[in-house]
């Protein structure tokens, strides 16, 4: 189900205990909180707890959502509340973060390509494993921020709500974020010689809504 | 404009946020500036990779979280509302917190309205003052050898707001009994959910998520929307609040916010 199929009467179903209604907000919200829990944590099992433990939130405190922002925007505050919160209790984040992407043996969920190429499919696993260590060491408050717009494809209204911060300083993280990650990613390997043929292909901008 | 202000609208114009003006004004730049154009080269690269990186969901997460609401009911937070603004000399800390600190106070957690605590708090000389009939306040040890004390409901149904306890910034309507804070004495007023400190700051008019709460010109803590709170550790030592964790604050933020139940704890600095 869609996000914008999520309309008043099924919030307010579920803020009754209507685990029907509360189901089709789990779909429509599962992928992106399980998309940000990843890419924050960088470990899996970490991303099924944290959002295992966002949704029980939700369920939980719904009643107390009022609708003065998105059922969205509500959902990702939370879900960031909860990445942060574990990242506090592992203190050594990034250490981990980083042995997690040389990790071979942790279950990466893959999406399937029906043009399967073995070669390619290494390739591509690793570029993913080097940009998710570019992403690890990334100031938290730059990771919330090109997460939300990049993995979430959130605007940057959406990504100011979510955070409470002007769109001035979303603008400025993001644009910080990138620089990192650009020069983490020059830094090591060879990843823009290997995008030199993509790059006449512009990330679309409907994928802001994806 | 220089490089680096292009390199902002770059990044706008790769996620769609830039004016057809501000595209048209990189574009121009784009032309004559090659070191500009490489870099926006990278920029697209960096972001068509990073949207890529979306993972489809393990198919153990849906009945995950759906097994994990079982046996739960959704619990209301009453939000907290400030009747007045309470400057209190000596700084304290007053902390809506679990109940386990006052299993004696189990009747009153279970009034219809939901109203935990009032501390009767006004005036400069609040801390000293005695406390006003009808609300009473109780001394109490917790574990860590702080004290503090337990601010009790006032159940008297004919107290009145006072003239600047009136708070209707909401709209509503305050004699309606649904109102958790409906039919107040003067005081600042706390319920469940909510850590509300107080020093030489200024208490804001009604708490609300994300508001922050100063303690000497600092931030100290907020809290957000699902009754969690935010809190600045290092704020908190700055003050004197040593013996106070931010996993242990919000642990017990989140006991309470589960079980409904609460306790106001006034430490004094």
């Amino acid at each position: 189900m869609k996000i914008a199929l999520i309309g008043t009467d099924i919030v307010a179903r579920a803020q009754k205990g209507d685990h029907d209604a509360f189901e089709q907000i789990v779909t429509a919200f599962e992928k992106k909180v399980y998309n940000m829990a990843l890419r924050y944590t960088n470990d899996p099992e970490d991303a099924l707890d944290i959002s295992q433990e966002v949704f029980l939130r939700v369920y939980r405190f719904l009643p107390n959502y009022k609708g003065n922002s998105t059922l969205s925007t509500w959902i990702y505050r939370i879900t960031m509340n909860v990445c942060h919160d574990t990242a506090g209790k592992k203190s050594n984040l990034n250490e981990l973060s980083l042995d997690a992407g040389d990790d071979d043996e942790k279950p990466i969920t893959e999406i399937s390509d029906v043009r399967f190429d073995p070669e390619k499919e290494f390739e591509r696993k690793q570029t993913k494993e080097l940009i998710a260590r570019g992403i690890a060491l990334l100031d938290s408050e730059q990771r919330d921020a090109i997460i939300m717009r990049d993995i979430n494809g959130m605007s940057y209204d959406e990504i100011a709500d979510v955070l409470g911060l002007s769109q001035g300083t979303v603008k400025s993280r993001i644009f910080r974020a990138r620089e990192k990650l650009k020069n983490f990613l020059i830094k090591n390997g060879n990843f823009f010689e290997e995008m030199q043929s993509n790059y006449n292909e512009e990330p679309r901008k409907e994928d802001r809504r994806r | 404009m220089n490089c680096e202000d292009y390199g902002v609208l770059m990044n706008m114009v790769i996620d769609g946020e830039a004016s057809p003006e501000d595209e048209w004004l990189l574009s121009e730049h784009l032309k004559v500036c090659r070191a500009c154009r490489d870099e926006y080269a990278r920029l697209n690269a960096v972001a068509l990779q990073m949207r890529q990186m979306q993972e489809d969901v393990p198919e153990c997460l849906h009945s995950r979280i759906m097994s994990g609401i079982k046996g739960k009911k959704p619990v209301r937070i009453p939000m907290i509302r400030v009747k007045t603004i309470a400057m209190v000399a000596a700084a304290c800390l007053v902390i809506a917190a679990a109940g386990v600190f006052m299993p004696s106070m189990s009747n009153f957690f279970a009034t219809k309205d939901d109203v935990f605590a009032e501390a009767n708090y006004s005036g400069s000389n609040a801390v000293d003052s005695a406390p006003q009939s009808p609300t009473s306040i109780e001394k109490y040890y917790a574990a860590d050898g702080d004290y503090g004390y337990i601010a009790e409901k006032n159940n008297s149904d004919n107290a009145q707001p006072s003239d600047d306890s009136a708070d209707s910034s909401d709209g509503s309507d305050p004699s309606k009994p649904d109102k958790v804070d409906s039919a107040t004495t003067s005081g600042h007023f706390v319920q469940s959910g909510v850590y509300v400190l107080e020093g030489n700051g200024v208490l804001p008019a009604q708490l609300d998520a994300y508001q922050p709460v100063y303690l000497n010109g600092e931030v100290v803590f907020c809290f957000d929307d699902a009754g969690q709170a935010k809190i600045a550790y290092s704020a908190l030592v700055d003050n004197g609040f040593s013996k106070l964790s931010e996993y242990q604050l919000s642990d017990e933020c989140m006991k309470l916010a589960g079980q409904c139940q609460t306790a106001v704890i006034v430490i004094l600095k």
